[in-house]
Protein backbone atom coordinates (compact mmCIF):
# COMPACT_ATOMS: atom_id res chain seq x y z
CA UNK A 1 0.00 0.00 0.00
CA UNK A 2 1.24 3.47 -0.86
CA UNK A 3 1.09 6.07 1.91
CA UNK A 4 1.45 9.78 1.43
CA UNK A 5 2.62 12.45 3.86
CA UNK A 6 2.09 16.07 2.85
CA UNK A 7 3.00 19.30 4.54
CA UNK A 8 2.06 22.78 3.39
CA UNK A 9 0.94 26.17 4.63
CA UNK A 10 3.72 26.22 7.19
CA UNK A 11 4.42 29.58 8.76
CA UNK A 12 7.08 29.67 11.44
CA UNK A 13 8.23 32.83 13.14
CA UNK A 14 10.74 33.36 15.93
CA UNK A 15 9.97 36.74 17.50
CA UNK A 16 9.49 38.88 14.41
CA UNK A 17 11.76 36.81 12.14
CA UNK A 18 9.89 34.59 9.67
CA UNK A 19 11.81 31.32 9.17
CA UNK A 20 9.37 29.30 7.09
CA UNK A 21 6.62 30.29 4.68
CA UNK A 22 5.17 28.83 1.49
CA UNK A 23 6.47 25.38 2.36
CA UNK A 24 5.32 22.30 0.49
CA UNK A 25 6.82 18.88 1.08
CA UNK A 26 5.57 15.48 0.05
CA UNK A 27 6.79 12.01 0.92
CA UNK A 28 5.47 8.74 -0.45
CA UNK A 29 6.05 5.06 0.17
CA UNK A 30 8.89 3.87 -2.05
CA UNK A 31 10.55 7.26 -2.28
CA UNK A 32 13.43 8.99 -0.54
CA UNK A 33 12.78 12.70 -0.24
CA UNK A 34 15.89 14.82 0.20
CA UNK A 35 15.76 18.15 1.99
CA UNK A 36 18.67 20.55 1.62
CA UNK A 37 19.26 24.14 2.56
CA UNK A 38 21.81 26.50 3.97
CA UNK A 39 22.44 26.64 7.72
CA UNK A 40 19.56 28.21 9.60
CA UNK A 41 17.02 27.93 6.80
CA UNK A 42 14.69 25.75 8.87
CA UNK A 43 15.27 22.15 7.74
CA UNK A 44 15.35 20.73 11.26
CA UNK A 45 12.50 23.03 12.29
CA UNK A 46 10.39 21.68 9.44
CA UNK A 47 11.10 18.10 10.55
CA UNK A 48 10.20 18.97 14.14
CA UNK A 49 6.97 20.58 12.93
CA UNK A 50 6.09 17.42 10.98
CA UNK A 51 6.88 15.34 14.07
CA UNK A 52 4.74 17.55 16.30
CA UNK A 53 7.64 18.76 18.41
CA UNK A 54 7.60 22.37 17.30
CA UNK A 55 4.43 24.41 17.20
CA UNK A 56 4.38 26.70 14.15
CA UNK A 57 2.23 29.77 13.65
CA UNK A 58 0.33 27.83 11.00
CA UNK A 59 0.65 24.49 9.20
CA UNK A 60 -1.23 21.72 7.49
CA UNK A 61 0.10 18.19 7.86
CA UNK A 62 -1.79 15.37 6.19
CA UNK A 63 -1.24 11.64 6.35
CA UNK A 64 -2.99 9.84 3.53
CA UNK A 65 -5.13 12.93 3.05
CA UNK A 66 -6.22 13.08 6.71
CA UNK A 67 -5.10 16.17 8.63
CA UNK A 68 -3.11 15.71 11.83
CA UNK A 69 -4.18 18.27 14.40
CA UNK A 70 -2.42 17.25 17.61
CA UNK A 71 1.23 16.82 18.55
CA UNK A 72 1.05 13.05 19.07
CA UNK A 73 2.63 10.90 16.37
CA UNK A 74 1.97 7.20 16.33
CA UNK A 75 5.29 5.36 15.79
CA UNK A 76 3.58 3.10 13.27
CA UNK A 77 2.95 6.27 11.22
CA UNK A 78 6.18 8.23 11.59
CA UNK A 79 9.51 8.01 13.37
CA UNK A 80 12.16 10.66 13.74
CA UNK A 81 15.95 10.67 14.06
CA UNK A 82 16.96 14.01 15.63
CA UNK A 83 20.34 15.63 15.09
CA UNK A 84 21.75 14.79 18.52
CA UNK A 85 21.93 11.45 20.31
CA UNK A 86 18.52 10.51 21.67
CA UNK A 87 18.95 7.12 23.33
CA UNK A 88 19.23 7.26 27.15
CA UNK A 89 22.87 6.53 27.93
CA UNK A 90 22.27 4.03 30.72
CA UNK A 91 20.31 1.57 28.52
CA UNK A 92 21.97 -1.58 27.23
CA UNK A 93 21.86 -2.44 23.54
CA UNK A 94 19.88 -5.56 24.44
CA UNK A 95 17.18 -3.44 26.11
CA UNK A 96 17.11 -0.96 23.23
CA UNK A 97 16.47 -3.72 20.68
CA UNK A 98 13.83 -5.22 22.96
CA UNK A 99 12.07 -1.84 23.30
CA UNK A 100 12.00 -1.29 19.55
CA UNK A 101 11.07 -4.94 18.92
CA UNK A 102 13.91 -5.40 16.47
CA UNK A 103 16.06 -8.43 15.82
CA UNK A 104 19.70 -7.94 16.83
CA UNK A 105 20.86 -10.65 14.39
CA UNK A 106 19.53 -8.58 11.46
CA UNK A 107 21.54 -5.63 12.74
CA UNK A 108 24.84 -7.54 13.01
CA UNK A 109 24.33 -8.87 9.50
CA UNK A 110 24.81 -5.26 8.36
CA UNK A 111 27.23 -4.19 11.11
CA UNK A 112 29.16 -7.29 12.31
CA UNK A 113 31.46 -5.31 14.61
CA UNK A 114 28.52 -4.77 16.99
CA UNK A 115 28.28 -8.49 17.79
CA UNK A 116 30.46 -8.21 20.90
CA UNK A 117 28.61 -5.11 22.12
CA UNK A 118 25.20 -6.71 22.74
CA UNK A 119 25.35 -6.38 26.52
CA UNK A 120 27.16 -3.05 26.58
CA UNK A 121 25.52 0.14 27.74
CA UNK A 122 24.83 2.79 25.12
CA UNK A 123 27.19 5.26 26.83
CA UNK A 124 30.14 2.87 26.29
CA UNK A 125 29.85 3.04 22.50
CA UNK A 126 31.80 5.57 20.46
CA UNK A 127 29.93 8.56 18.97
CA UNK A 128 29.93 6.93 15.53
CA UNK A 129 28.70 3.60 16.89
CA UNK A 130 25.95 5.38 18.83
CA UNK A 131 24.85 7.16 15.66
CA UNK A 132 24.83 3.96 13.59
CA UNK A 133 22.65 2.27 16.19
CA UNK A 134 20.24 5.21 16.29
CA UNK A 135 19.94 5.35 12.50
CA UNK A 136 19.28 1.62 12.32
CA UNK A 137 16.55 1.76 14.98
CA UNK A 138 14.65 4.47 13.15
CA UNK A 139 15.19 2.98 9.70
CA UNK A 140 14.39 -0.63 10.50
CA UNK A 141 11.38 -0.03 12.76
CA UNK A 142 7.99 -0.74 11.31
CA UNK A 143 6.53 2.65 10.38
CA UNK A 144 4.99 4.25 7.30
CA UNK A 145 7.45 7.15 7.28
CA UNK A 146 10.74 8.06 8.85
CA UNK A 147 12.67 11.31 8.99
CA UNK A 148 16.43 11.38 9.30
CA UNK A 149 18.13 14.60 10.39
CA UNK A 150 21.83 14.51 9.48
CA UNK A 151 22.31 10.74 9.58
CA UNK A 152 25.70 10.74 7.84
CA UNK A 153 27.49 13.08 10.22
CA UNK A 154 30.01 11.27 12.47
CA UNK A 155 29.85 8.12 10.33
CA UNK A 156 32.87 6.69 8.48
CA UNK A 157 32.60 6.37 4.67
CA UNK A 158 32.31 2.59 4.67
CA UNK A 159 29.31 2.66 6.98
CA UNK A 160 27.76 5.55 5.08
CA UNK A 161 27.57 3.21 2.10
CA UNK A 162 25.93 0.52 4.27
CA UNK A 163 23.41 3.05 5.58
CA UNK A 164 22.64 4.24 2.05
CA UNK A 165 22.03 0.62 1.05
CA UNK A 166 19.76 0.19 4.09
CA UNK A 167 17.81 3.32 3.16
CA UNK A 168 17.25 2.00 -0.36
CA UNK A 169 16.14 -1.35 1.07
CA UNK A 170 13.76 0.19 3.62
CA UNK A 171 12.18 2.61 1.17
CA UNK A 172 10.31 -0.30 -0.42
CA UNK A 173 7.94 -0.25 2.56
CA UNK A 174 8.08 3.35 3.72
CA UNK A 175 8.61 6.96 2.78
CA UNK A 176 11.86 8.50 3.94
CA UNK A 177 12.65 12.18 4.42
CA UNK A 178 16.33 12.90 4.81
CA UNK A 179 18.50 15.95 5.31
CA UNK A 180 22.27 16.23 5.58
CA UNK A 181 24.97 18.63 4.48
CA UNK A 182 26.87 15.70 2.95
CA UNK A 183 24.63 16.38 -0.02
CA UNK A 184 26.40 14.09 -2.50
CA UNK A 185 25.11 11.12 -0.54
CA UNK A 186 21.63 12.64 -0.52
CA UNK A 187 21.79 13.11 -4.27
CA UNK A 188 22.87 9.48 -4.67
CA UNK A 189 19.79 8.05 -2.99
CA UNK A 190 16.95 10.55 -3.24
CA UNK A 191 14.04 10.34 -5.64
CA UNK A 192 12.85 13.88 -4.97
CA UNK A 193 14.92 16.77 -3.74
CA UNK A 194 13.61 19.89 -2.05
CA UNK A 195 15.74 22.89 -1.22
CA UNK A 196 14.69 25.44 1.39
CA UNK A 197 15.67 28.97 0.54
CA UNK A 198 14.37 32.10 2.24
CA UNK A 199 11.66 30.09 3.98
CA UNK A 200 10.29 28.52 0.79
CA UNK A 201 10.72 25.00 -0.55
CA UNK A 202 11.77 24.40 -4.14
CA UNK A 203 11.44 21.02 -5.83
CA UNK A 204 14.71 20.69 -7.70
CA UNK A 205 16.02 18.42 -10.42
CA UNK A 206 19.63 18.15 -9.38
CA UNK A 207 22.95 19.80 -8.88
CA UNK A 208 22.44 22.73 -11.24
CA UNK A 209 19.40 23.87 -9.21
CA UNK A 210 21.43 23.66 -6.02
CA UNK A 211 23.88 26.18 -7.41
CA UNK A 212 21.09 28.42 -8.64
CA UNK A 213 19.53 28.39 -5.17
CA UNK A 214 22.87 29.25 -3.58
CA UNK A 215 23.39 25.97 -1.73
CA UNK A 216 26.60 24.83 -3.39
CA UNK A 217 29.15 25.87 -6.00
CA UNK A 218 29.61 22.94 -8.37
CA UNK A 219 32.15 24.69 -10.57
CA UNK A 220 34.62 24.62 -7.66
CA UNK A 221 33.87 21.03 -6.72
CA UNK A 222 36.48 18.78 -8.29
CA UNK A 223 34.75 15.60 -7.15
CA UNK A 224 32.07 15.91 -9.79
CA UNK A 225 32.89 14.75 -13.26
CA UNK A 226 29.66 15.92 -14.79
CA UNK A 227 26.46 17.63 -13.75
CA UNK A 228 24.36 15.04 -15.58
CA UNK A 229 25.66 12.30 -13.29
CA UNK A 230 23.83 13.89 -10.39
CA UNK A 231 20.59 14.78 -12.06
CA UNK A 232 17.53 13.33 -10.37
CA UNK A 233 15.26 11.56 -12.78
CA UNK B 1 8.70 16.03 65.40
CA UNK B 2 8.09 19.56 64.16
CA UNK B 3 5.04 18.35 62.19
CA UNK B 4 3.42 17.09 65.40
CA UNK B 5 3.66 20.46 67.10
CA UNK B 6 2.97 22.72 64.11
CA UNK B 7 0.16 20.62 62.58
CA UNK B 8 -1.47 21.83 59.37
CA UNK B 9 0.92 24.78 59.01
CA UNK B 10 3.94 22.55 58.41
CA UNK B 11 1.91 20.41 56.02
CA UNK B 12 1.05 23.51 53.96
CA UNK B 13 4.73 24.46 53.81
CA UNK B 14 5.74 20.90 52.85
CA UNK B 15 3.04 20.82 50.16
CA UNK B 16 4.28 24.02 48.50
CA UNK B 17 7.92 22.93 48.87
CA UNK B 18 7.02 19.71 47.04
CA UNK B 19 5.20 21.61 44.27
CA UNK B 20 8.17 24.01 43.79
CA UNK B 21 10.75 21.18 43.68
CA UNK B 22 8.60 19.31 41.15
CA UNK B 23 8.53 22.45 39.01
CA UNK B 24 12.33 22.76 39.21
CA UNK B 25 12.77 19.08 38.29
CA UNK B 26 10.44 19.43 35.28
CA UNK B 27 12.30 22.54 34.09
CA UNK B 28 15.79 21.02 34.32
CA UNK B 29 14.90 17.61 32.89
CA UNK B 30 13.07 19.27 29.98
CA UNK B 31 16.32 21.10 29.21
CA UNK B 32 19.04 18.57 29.97
CA UNK B 33 17.24 15.45 28.76
CA UNK B 34 15.58 17.21 25.81
CA UNK B 35 16.73 14.71 23.16
CA UNK B 36 15.95 11.62 25.23
CA UNK B 37 12.25 12.41 24.98
CA UNK B 38 12.53 11.44 21.29
CA UNK B 39 13.44 7.90 22.35
CA UNK B 40 10.15 7.53 24.16
CA UNK B 41 8.15 9.39 21.53
CA UNK B 42 9.50 6.99 18.91
CA UNK B 43 8.13 4.22 21.14
CA UNK B 44 4.72 5.92 21.33
CA UNK B 45 5.10 7.65 24.70
CA UNK B 46 4.66 11.39 24.46
CA UNK B 47 6.32 13.87 26.79
CA UNK B 48 2.91 14.65 28.28
CA UNK B 49 2.23 10.99 29.13
CA UNK B 50 5.69 10.57 30.69
CA UNK B 51 5.34 13.65 32.88
CA UNK B 52 1.77 12.99 33.96
CA UNK B 53 2.54 9.39 34.95
CA UNK B 54 5.81 10.11 36.77
CA UNK B 55 4.57 13.24 38.57
CA UNK B 56 1.35 11.51 39.60
CA UNK B 57 3.33 8.56 41.00
CA UNK B 58 5.73 10.91 42.78
CA UNK B 59 2.95 12.99 44.31
CA UNK B 60 0.92 9.95 45.42
CA UNK B 61 4.08 8.58 47.07
CA UNK B 62 4.56 11.95 48.83
CA UNK B 63 0.95 11.97 50.10
CA UNK B 64 1.14 8.33 51.18
CA UNK B 65 4.30 8.97 53.21
CA UNK B 66 2.71 12.05 54.83
CA UNK B 67 -0.40 10.05 55.78
CA UNK B 68 1.70 7.15 57.12
CA UNK B 69 3.75 9.62 59.17
CA UNK B 70 0.55 11.03 60.71
CA UNK B 71 -0.84 7.56 61.41
CA UNK B 72 2.25 6.15 63.14
CA UNK B 73 2.99 9.10 65.37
Amino acid sequence: MTNKLEVDGVILEFDSKRVLQNVYLKSETGKVTGLLGRNGTGKSCLMKIIYGELLPNDSSIRLDGKPIYNEFRNPTDIMYLPQGHFIPKSLTIKTIFKNFQLDFSDFITEFPEFKKLYKERFKNLSCGEQRILEIYLILASDSKFCMLDEPFSQIMPLHIETIKRLILKEKRDKGIIITDHLYKHILDICDELYVIDEGKTYLTKGLQDLETLGYTRITSDQNFNSIEQYTIT
Amino acid sequence: MISYTQGINIFTALFWFKIITLGIIVYFINNYKRNEFYYYKNLGLSKKVLWISSLTFDFILFLTLIIITLLVR
